[in-house]
């Protein structure tokens, strides 16, 4: 699958623009600020409906503006997809259109253009703080796995109101036992997630310890480890249930939920030793690559064909020597974005190489 | 390349109409230009009736439904099954649930669902007049809430409060697309559901 026709409204600092990418790698060369990043941000909320990035909606849109769309058109041997996403502020809200149609759920339109995005602060999902971790893992688990972000998005629903009724019971407005309703939503969702994101962290482990492997002759070993904020044993749903019980009077304290899944978070070990004490800025940059390569390559394996890769500000020697070996690991042809401000990147992907730059009608292809 | 709104008394029209469900800004606009350009008649014809329609209607004092007079047509109906309730977040609903032809019995609308983030309590839900009407004839009641979040926790509180009183209590099977609401689901996943509803 590919992205043949991107089109972006007043979303960050594109007022509109369009896009006809190539099928094979299309390097995008442009000055600090221009938009880079931006622009390849866009095309992961095509993917996932979320920024690898921002946390609010919001955010994306240009400032002093009150509305903003992105629309992506990918192709594929079973024809066209149409994915368009329109956020108004004023509602608060986004309308989805899925091939010119309505959606009335927008979770449908998750995963149908799908695609990994590696970038230079792909270091802080392996040193930062445990949220960048959740939202990487989101992205990529939820553009697979149906059933995960459907747990996902009740489980946010639920704890949301239960939030809500904790600030109310702190201050006297309700009695504890209405707690008990939103108790079974967490515990439901929460044990489906725990299971799901144990699985799927698993996977990612295994495949991404092979890569790290290949990549640096084997000195140390990486592994992922999944650390859930809720146990999940055989009998798990009594487990999360006693543990919600029993931290209950916290929770009616601090006014928020304290266990469950949206306090997870996964390490990065080398060897027996958290990644984030030991590894150098080098290693900690290829454990990142072994990551996004170790999606990249689940993705492929489920989906059936190498999901859109965006290689985001692709200039230090350092990435083009650790990524030109990197991606010898995933031959298999597929569709490229890599950002630069370097005119000169030699192409560190197989493939056929069209080089783009911005200007005020769009992006438009550079002629030599 | 800004968006062009209409203003003064043309773009009021418009917002006001938009603010009823299901009309986005584009049909407001239409729907605000039509009336206007409709001759003089027809706009006094339509709004002398809406204001009919307002004094003449009001809320069912047994189920809530929109009636004529105090009690509605359903309440008043001795050919149906009044050992059957069916609770529904608003009138709306009732009307999706006949449609399917299905169902026999009564209704009760709680009107509105339970939402700590909208500060909505079971109090101020029509639950205390639901329990009131569940009474010794009463042999199942059926829970036909949204399948969202807020619905289930709904569904789930009042489960609870409806076993003590050792009436049977279902809800609509699956059926229904997770996350729409029952207003917007055909006649016939209405009825699928309805037959296939489980316990609590
Ligand atoms: N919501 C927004 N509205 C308008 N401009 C924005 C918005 N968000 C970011 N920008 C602008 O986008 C530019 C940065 O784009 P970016 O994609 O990070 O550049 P780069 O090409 O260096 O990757 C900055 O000039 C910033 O001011
Ligand atoms: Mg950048
Ligand atoms: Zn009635």
């Amino acid at each position: 699958m590919y992205l043949k026709y991107l089109r972006l409204y007043q979303f960050r600092n594109f007022n509109e623009l369009e896009f006809e990418p190539t099928q094979d790698v299309n390097i995008i060369v442009g000055r600090n600020g221009i938009g880079k990043t931006n622009l390849l941000e866009a095309i992961g909320y095509l993917s996932s409906l979320r920024s690898h990035r921002a946390s609010t909606d919001r955010t994306l849109m240009m400032l002093g503006k009150d509305e903003f769309s992105v629309r992506g058109i990918a192709s594929s041997e079973l024809g066209n997809v149409d994915v368009r996403i329109d956020y108004f502020q004023e509602r608060g809200r986004r309308v989805g259109y899925l091939d010119g149609n309505r959606v009335d759920r927008l979770i449908d339109m998750v995963g149908r253009i799908p695609s990994v995005l590696f970038s230079p602060e792909d270091l802080n999902f392996v040193r930062g703080a445990p949220s960048e971790r959740r939202r990487v893992i989101d992205i990529f688990i939820s553009q697979l796995d149906r059933e995960y972000l459907e747990a996902l998005s009740r489980y946010n629903a639920t704890l949301s109101q239960r939030n809500a009724l904790l600030k109310v019971i702190q201050s006297g407005g309700a009695e504890v036992g209405q707690l008990e309703v939103w108790d079974d939503g967490i515990i439901r969702y929460g044990k489906e997630i725990v299971e799901r994101r144990a699985e799927w962290i698993g996977g990612l482990s295994k495949v991404a310890s092979r890569f790290y492997r290949d990549v640096t002759g084997g000195e140390q070993e990486l592994n992922l480890v999944y650390e859930p904020s809720l146990e999940v044993g055989n009998d798990a749903g009594i487990g999360i249930g006693e543990r919600l019980n029993s931290v209950r009077e916290d929770d009616i304290r601090y006014g928020f939920t304290t266990v469950g899944p949206h306090r997870d978070d996964f390490k990065f070990l080398l060897g027996d030793i958290r990644a984030s004490q030991v590894a150098s800025q080098g290693q900690t940059r290829l454990m990142a690559i072994a990551f996004r390569l170790a999606q990249s390559k689940m993705m492929g394996d489920y989906l059936g064909e190498r999901p859109i890769l965006l290689l985001d500000d692709m200039g230090s020697e350092l990435d083009l020597t650790h990524l030109s070996e990197a991606f010898r690991l995933i031959p298999e042809k597929g569709q490229v974005f890599v950002t630069t401000t370097r005119e000169d990147l030699a192409p560190i992907i197989s493939g056929e190489v069209t080089f783009w730059r911005f200007s005020d009608s769009g992006i438009v292809e550079m002629k030599s | 390349m800004d968006v062009i709104y209409p203003r003064g008394i043309l773009g009021q029209l418009v917002k006001e109409i938009s603010k009823f469900p299901g009309v986005g800004l584009r049909s407001a606009e239409r729907i605000a230009y039509s009336i206007i350009l409709s001759g003089p008649s027809r706009i006094n014809e339509f709004s002398a009736l809406l204001n009919k329609a307002k004094s003449a209607l009001s809320r069912c004092k047994l189920c809530g439904d929109i009636s004529e007079g105090e009690i509605c047509q359903i309440c008043r109906d001795e050919k149906r099954d009044r050992t059957k309730i069916c609770v529904v977040r608003e009138p709306l609903a009732i009307l999706s649930i006949e449609r399917s032809g299905e169902y026999r019995g009564l209704y009760h609308s709680l009107d509105g669902l339970i939402s700590p983030l909208d500060g909505i309590k079971p109090e101020d839900l029509r639950i205390g007049e639901l329990m009131k009407r569940i009474d010794d004839n009463i042999e199942e009641v059926i829970i036909a809430l949204d399948p969202s979040v807020e619905g289930d926790a709904t569904s789930m509180y009042l489960a609870d409060l409806i076993k003590k009183r050792d009436v049977m209590v279902t809800r609509l099977a699956y059926g229904l697309p997770v996350g729409s609401d029952i207003e917007y689901a055909d006649a016939t996943t209405i009825r699928r559901a309805l037959q296939g509803r489980q316990e609590l």
